[in-house]
């Protein structure tokens, strides 16, 4: 699981050297984007409508909604993910796209 | 309202599995293997056999442990470890009874084991009410995740489609398992029909709606696993149908020698093509729980991508 975490740090590190464009995208910070890259990581696993509303769940959870989402919340919407998504993915495969979500949405390294 | 992408990030393993081609790999050694075995099953009987049965076997036993390692990858409370559990004894069970019923054929010597036979149709009774429980589980995942579900006509329409198969399944019962097994097999097979009855009516209702809620999910590793497994139910139960009815109604109706035997064939084609859907629903599963989403490239995310897909990939 240490490598797979590991794996999704570097992947983040070469993700952010790839897209200087979207860092300057004037979206990039909102809650909305914030909400669907979240979303998006999901996708290929649980299916777009089953993440969304996994994640609409968590941001509920944590007293929020996807407009008011910021960068920040993304260590405690993690730890509210990962339960769930472990019924239909495994502990180990949650705990990889939570920390994903961390690192490539939130911009949390190292937790 | 979500953003869609042209594409999803990828998912590989440890070793950078490509899963859509090793899948389609899988089938074709499956299916050439298989039509290997009818083009010489009269030249070379024994051969044939040998190979058809351990065809099936191999698939079924690749099934089977890649449905128990999903299995493993849920924490030891959790409900789809529980449910991927029940799920790997299923293609077990069937790789059992497939090289039961095939051992005389195997062996050279045309007798099949009573106790062999016995075991293995017992096994599998039980692996299918293990079924019913494994769809029971999973329904409660589904719904405590919170995604909706709105059940549909035609979601009514297939219960009920699969219940009048499963009441011609049973009635014909004892026909099959003649015609498989001999008459100790169709006093094992009426003795278990009482459970089965019990098992296979929830397994249509439940099956109906993991159905639905899969389609719900909006694509996914996890919805086609499903998916798989669902049609390996409904397709192993037309095979018992088929089977049943054939072993009842063919002796007796007028139909051609080629006609009968392409009805034979067909009919053990579903049965094989069963256990192929298992196999796929296994490995979507391992994929879904051991594949690490591959996200070194995330240009593809589009924020401003039509919103659409959400509900145009519920139907």
């Amino acid at each position: 699981m240490a490598s797979g975490i590991l794996k999704l740090d570097l992947q983040s590190e070469r993700a952010a050297k790839s897209e200087p464009e979207a860092a300057n995208s004037p979206n990039k910070e909102s809650g909305v984007f914030l909400f669907k890259k979240a979303v998006f990581l999901l996708t290929s696993s649980v299916g777009m409508t089953m993440a969304d509303t996994l994640v609409k769940n968590a941001i509920a959870q944590i007293g929020s909604t996807p407009e008011k989402l910021v960068k920040e919340d993304f260590k405690a919407l993690s730890a509210k993910l990962e339960s769930p998504l472990s019924e239909f993915v495994g502990s180990d495969k949650a705990a990889k796209l939570t920390s994903a979500l961390r690192v490539l949405v939130g911009g949390i390294t190292g937790a | 309202m979500i953003a869609r992408s042209t594409t999803q990030p990828t998912e590989t393993t440890r070793k950078s599995i490509n899963w859509t081609s090793a899948r389609a790999l899988v089938g074709v050694i499956y299916l050439v293997a298989q039509i290997l075995v009818l083009v010489f099953a009269n030249r070379f009987p024994q051969p044939s056999a040998i190979l058809e049965t351990a065809d099936f076997v191999g698939l079924g036993i690749l099934a089977t442990i890649l449905a128990y390692q999903s299995a493993l990858s849920f924490g030891p409370g959790q409900t789809a470890r529980r449910a991927w559990l029940f799920i790997a004894i299923m293609p077990f069970a069937d790789a059992f009874a497939y090289a039961a019923f095939t051992m005389g054929d195997v062996l050279g010597t045309r007798v099949k084991s009573g106790a062999f036979v016995g075991l293995a149709s017992a096994l599998l009774s039980i692996t299918r009410i293990l079924a019913a429980l494994a769809f029971f589980n999973m329904l409660r995942v589904y719904r405590s995740s919170g995604l909706s579900l709105k059940l549909r006509g035609r979601d009514y329409l297939a219960m009920a489609v699969i219940s009048v198969m499963e009441v011609l399944a049973l009635l014909f019962a004892s026909s099959g398992a003649r015609a498989s097994g001999g008459p100790d097999l169709e006093r094992l097979v009426l003795i278990t029909s009482i459970p089965l009855v019990i098992a296979l009516a929830p397994c249509s209702v439940f099956g109906v709606i993991i159905w639905r809620y899969t389609t719900g999910m909006g694509g996914g590793l996890v919805a086609r696993a499903w998916r798989s497994n669902l049609l390996y139910g409904a397709t192993w139960l037309a095979y018992i149908v088929f089977n049943a009815l054939g072993a009842k109604y063919l002796p007796v109706i007028g139909l051609g020698v080629s006609a009968k035997y392409v009805i034979a064939h067909g009919t053990d084609w579903i049965l094989k093509a069963s256990e192929f859907l298992i196999f796929l629903g296994a490995s979507y599963q391992y994929q879904a729980s051991h594949a690490t989403p591959d996200y070194s490239d995330l240009s593809d995310f589009d924020i401003s991508a039509p919103l659409a897909g959400v509900t145009a990939e519920q139907s």
